[in-house]
């Protein structure tokens, strides 16, 4: 069921039939999937669905029931983790508090047993990459967690793994940090070139900073795609909670046209776009259509619009959230720019253009 | 509230541990009269102290100390007072003597003295006898189980045998053991000859091979089950491994006997000592201290015992009639730089054990 | 904190320094005073004397004061060897194990250790219980000669000493963030690798820790000694014992406890020389 879109560029990484329980609970079902060369991939799931799991079968730290990795043409499921050309950069850094800046990011190298002054130079220029220079000598007790994360990427990336595998490293820093940080990764993948695996429960973070996003629940992907494929056409309604504002539109399937399908919710007759099921006439069905795209008018001009009262105002930053029931259906719609026309209790009228919704299935198909 | 009750009952408890803390101190004082005998626990029978307190009516506050200078040391502090009878080793009631500490006996009180033995009177602690009253004597005697040791065991010389290797227990007393290799040359115990105790320490160190244990406390039940095959040990623990097992020897080592003399002594301010002399008398009866030697498994000191004495017991509670009063030596103190030379030899030796 | 509020807590400490001063300073203080004093037959002369520490310091004394570090030694190495690898791998057991094994741990020490030591003595001696169960299972014809040896003594001194370091260890263990091990595997450690640079590092103060507790009070445990080693072997604790009871020569055992003291205080100094990451 999963949608694998490839890339044009060469496979490096190949996950094939992966399944890991732990007990009687099974964590990763039966996952395949393939990364390419120079790729930046995030997993997107909630917390409890498995993508730490995943990292983990990736780097060796745990050990697969059953299934394949293939890295570059070698098969490493049964790898030693140490002998893996694969590097991890930890939820909470986990450097060193023994050692110093300088001996962290040189770890790797020292176990390769790479010459003192190639080391030497090797690190300042991680340092110097991860804008670091001049913290050799510091303790990672002494670095805020900023510091420590930048610390963390120049140990991973010293040794030139072919994947680098960061799980979460955001989490921990307050929101402007965090997306600026978000650009230094996204610049430093480009830079480096190397393959990058990015787990997160962060939607922003996954659309801002992929190649391609995966979403994954309950061990597995419901969909790989290009960070537009995920938001405009998520193939699940849970894929579409996830990521943005979107309203779920409950409706009945009425039959194909030209460009897509048309449904009708409530009193209305809608032109949506075609998800990646097959309907029948009468289906129950859900239509996604995103808040951004919701025209509020507060005159009913065309048919087509859907009428309701404003329940809900919520402003945050420059963004205003109205929200509206429209038969019993809750409608968030977004505004830009504080508006002081509308006021909870208004009647007011939604439209979008044709084909701006979309048919997502129930996510229940997925299991 | 919750804090408040916890003050009170904190309060309480230590109000209550005060209390009998104090009680406790003062639980010694009985009604009527009180003999305070203070000497090492099991010197006398139960029913020996039972009948003393019914006979005379007296309560007997059996007080224990474990060792010589712990009593010492206790009655330094009573300043010779708060003990009506006391029993302890020669070599420390001669210091107690000379500390002041000791009163002289009323003899018209123990008509039963002529009861004792006078090998045993006249000794060095007490030349006179004007302080004291033996009660039992520790000889030294070599104990060995004929059935595993070969070799003729006649005195201490023929313990210096590779056939005893790893097989020999001795007591942790360095002037015994010292006493034994001095004895070997024929030396006196208390010799204050450097070189007499460099011969004797020299020798001693030979002997550490054979040497398997060094032990002051129940050292005849290593002899009796087999851990050691021979020994040098305490006259009471001599006792009771003959009497578990009849089979073992004992010898009168032909060099010569050591021993030690525990005697009666009444502390200068003792605050009953009536009731000690009359203890005193009751003990010398000689069925009665038969008893007690028996049970106390030391040499009976006092000769009109000796008849009541059973023919199990005899042979290792009294001495042979050969043995003379020039035969026997006792070990008495002496000065400190020659305490510090046997105690030097000694550790030494000990450490040369294996 | 207000002048009244430090003045009142100062108060509160006041008992405590005058304890200490009185009851552990004062006697420290005196023993010292006493080790340059003559001996006086059972008591001592205020006479400056620098023969007590020139005995202490050579011929028998000073080798029983080796022989004392070598049993020390020995016996905390043999801990180190058995503790830490215990210490360290009960922290990676699940939980309940754990408390288990703690449980464990702390039990024999409700009962004397006088008392744990004799029970040594009926496994030990000959026809003992270890005797009685190698004859039965055929291992041995003969009942061994174990007790009363110097090997007897060195397992009852593991066997009294192990707990403290296992419980140093252990604690230190616990703490031991295990991602670090995980992040040097994934960098390219082996797993020795990965101990050796990171597990042990970590863990070290938990091992000085246990060292001190275990080397320090192994020096003084001569009663293990007299007791499994049949007062064979001479430790300067029993000599000093022995200088105080027997020989009554006060400023003597003075001496030897000082030496003693300066020997564990400096050993102590050496272990206690933290790393510059744990400020």
């Amino acid at each position: 069921m999963t949608d694998i879109k490839t890339d044009t560029r060469e496979e490096l990484l190949r996950i094939e039939g992966l399944k890991k329980s732990f007990g009687d609970t099974g964590v990763i079902r039966d996952l395949s999937f393939s990364v390419s060369r120079g790729e930046f991939l995030t997993v997107l799931g909630s917390s409890g669905c498995g993508k730490t799991t995943l990292l983990r079968l990736i780097c060796g730290l745990e050990e697969a029931d059953s299934g394949k990795i293939i890295l570059d043409g070698t098969d490493i499921t049964e790898l030693e983790p140490n002998l893996r050309p694969v590097n991890t950069v930890f939820q909470n850094y986990a450097l060193f508090p023994h050692m110093t800046v300088f001996d962290n990011v040189a770890y790797a190298l020292k176990l390769q047993r790479v010459e003192k002054s190639e080391i030497k130079s090797r690190v300042s220029d991680a340092l110097s990459l991860v804008q670091m220079s001049g913290f050799e000598k510091r303790y990672p007790s002494s670095l805020s967690g900023g510091q420590r994360q930048r610390v963390a990427i120049a140990r991973a990336i010293i040794s030139r793994p072919t994947v680098l595998l960061l799980d979460e490293p955001l989490g921990a820093l307050d929101l402007n940090l965090r997306r600026a940080m978000q650009t230094e990764l996204k610049n430093l993948q480009k830079q480096l070139g190397i393959t990058f695996i990015y787990i997160t429960h962060d939607q922003e973070e996954a659309l801002n900073m992929s190649d391609r996003v995966a979403v994954m629940k309950d061990g597995k992907f419901l969909q790989i795609g290009t960070p537009s494929d995920i938001y405009d056409r998520p193939n699940y309604a849970y894929i579409a909670r996830f990521v943005g504002e979107a309203n779920i539109l409950p409706s009945v399937y009425e039959g194909e046209c030209d460009g897509g399908a048309v449904v009708r919710f409530g009193e209305n007759e809608l032109k949506v776009r075609l998800g990646i099921g097959s309907h029948s006439v009468g289906d129950h069905v859900h239509v996604v259509l995103r808040g951004e795209k919701i025209k509020i008018r507060h005159t009913g001009e065309g048919s087509t619009a859907l009428v309701g009262k404003v329940t809900d105002l919520n402003f945050a930053g420059g963004v205003m959230r109205v929200s509206v029931e429209v038969g019993g259906t809750r409608i968030t719609a977004m505004r830009y720019g504080l508006d002081s026309e509308i006021a909870v209790g208004d009647t007011v009228f939604l439209e979008a253009e044709d084909f701006s919704g979309i048919i997502c299935e129930n996510d229940e198909a997925a299991k | 509230m919750k804090n408040q009750l916890k003050r009170i009952v904190c309060l309480l408890l230590c109000l209550v541990m005060a209390t009998s803390a104090l009680m406790l101190s003062g639980c010694k004082k009985k009604n009527g009269e009180v003999l305070n005998l203070y000497t090492w626990a099991g010197m006398f029978p139960d029913e020996v102290i039972r009948e003393f307190e019914k006979e005379t009516g007296i309560t007997v506050n059996y007080v224990n100390f474990d060792s010589d200078e712990t009593m010492l040391q206790k009655l330094q502090a009573a300043g010779g007072g708060e003990y009506d009878l006391i029993i302890a080793d020669d070599y420390i009631i001669e210091v107690a003597i000379a500390e002041g500490l000791v009163q002289k006996l009323d003899k018209s009180k123990i008509p039963s003295l002529g009861n004792v033995n006078p090998i045993y009177q006249g000794q060095f602690f007490d030349p006179t006898d004007e302080y004291t009253v033996p009660y039992g004597a520790g000889v030294q005697t070599i104990v060995y189980n004929p059935a595993k040791v070969d070799i003729e065991i006649n005195g201490y010389e023929d313990l210096w045998n590779y056939d005893l290797e790893d097989r020999l227990g001795i007591i942790d007393n360095y002037r015994v053991m010292m006493g034994m290799s001095l004895k070997t040359f024929g030396f006196s115990y208390n010799t204050t000859d450097a070189e007499e105790l460099m011969e004797a320490g020299a020798h001693l160190m030979e002997l550490a091979p054979m040497i398997r244990l060094i032990k002051n406390d129940n050292l005849q039940d290593d002899l009796l089950s087999g851990e050691i095959d021979a020994a040098i040990m305490y006259t009471s623990q001599v006792t009771m491994a003959k009497m578990a097992d009849p089979s073992l020897e004992v010898v009168f080592p032909e060099e010569g006997i050591g021993f030690g003399i525990m005697a009666m002594f009444v502390p200068s301010e003792a605050p009953n000592s009536e009731a000690a002399h009359k203890f005193i008398e009751f003990i010398l009866q000689p069925e009665r201290s038969a008893k007690c030697f028996e049970y106390l498994g030391y040499y009976c000191t006092n000769s009109a015992a000796e008849q009541y004495i059973s023919e199990e017991y005899r042979s290792f509670l009294t001495l042979p009639a050969e043995l003379k009063r020039e035969d026997m030596e006792m070990i008495q103190n002496v000065d400190s730089v020659t305490d510090e030379s046997h105690l030097k030899y000694w550790t030494a030796f000990k450490n040369f054990c294996d | 904190m207000s002048k009244k509020r430090k003045i009142s807590s100062s108060l509160g400490l006041l008992p405590m320094y005058l304890f200490t001063l009185v009851f552990v300073l004062g006697p420290l203080i005196f023993m010292i005073a006493l080790s340059f004093f003559e001996q006086d037959g059972w008591s001592y002369r205020a006479v400056f004397t620098l023969d007590n520490y020139k005995n202490a310091l050579t011929g028998t004394y000073l080798e029983i004061l080796f022989s004392s570090l070598r049993l020390a030694v020995i016996s905390t190495a043999a801990v180190i060897i058995l503790g830490y690898p215990f210490g360290l791998c009960t922290a990676f057991l699940p939980k309940r194990m754990q408390k288990f094994i703690m449980t464990t741990q702390m039990i024999p020490y409700w009962v004397n250790s006088l008392l744990r030591l004799y029970g040594w003595i009926i496994i030990f001696r000959a026809n003992g219980l270890l005797d009685k169960l190698l004859m039965w299972l055929g291992i041995t014809e003969e009942p061994l000669r174990l007790l009363y040896t110097y090997p007897a003594v060195v397992v009852g001194m593991i066997y009294v000493l192990i707990p403290f370091m296992f419980a140093s260890v252990y604690q230190v263990a616990e703490r031991l963030d295990t991602s670090l091990i995980e992040a040097a595997r994934d960098l390219g450690a082996s797993p020795i690798r990965a101990f050796l640079s990171v597990t042990l590092p970590l863990t070290l103060p938990g091992l000085k820790t246990g060292i001190i507790h275990t080397f320090i009070p192994s020096m003084g445990l001569f009663f293990i000694a007299d007791i499994l080693g049949g007062n064979k072997i001479v430790l300067t604790g029993s000599l000093i014992n022995d200088l105080l009871n027997k020989a009554h020569d006060q400023p003597q055992a003075a001496a030897l406890a000082s030496v003693m003291m300066v020997l564990t205080a400096a050993i102590c100094i050496l272990l206690l020389r933290r790393a510059k990451y744990e400020r």
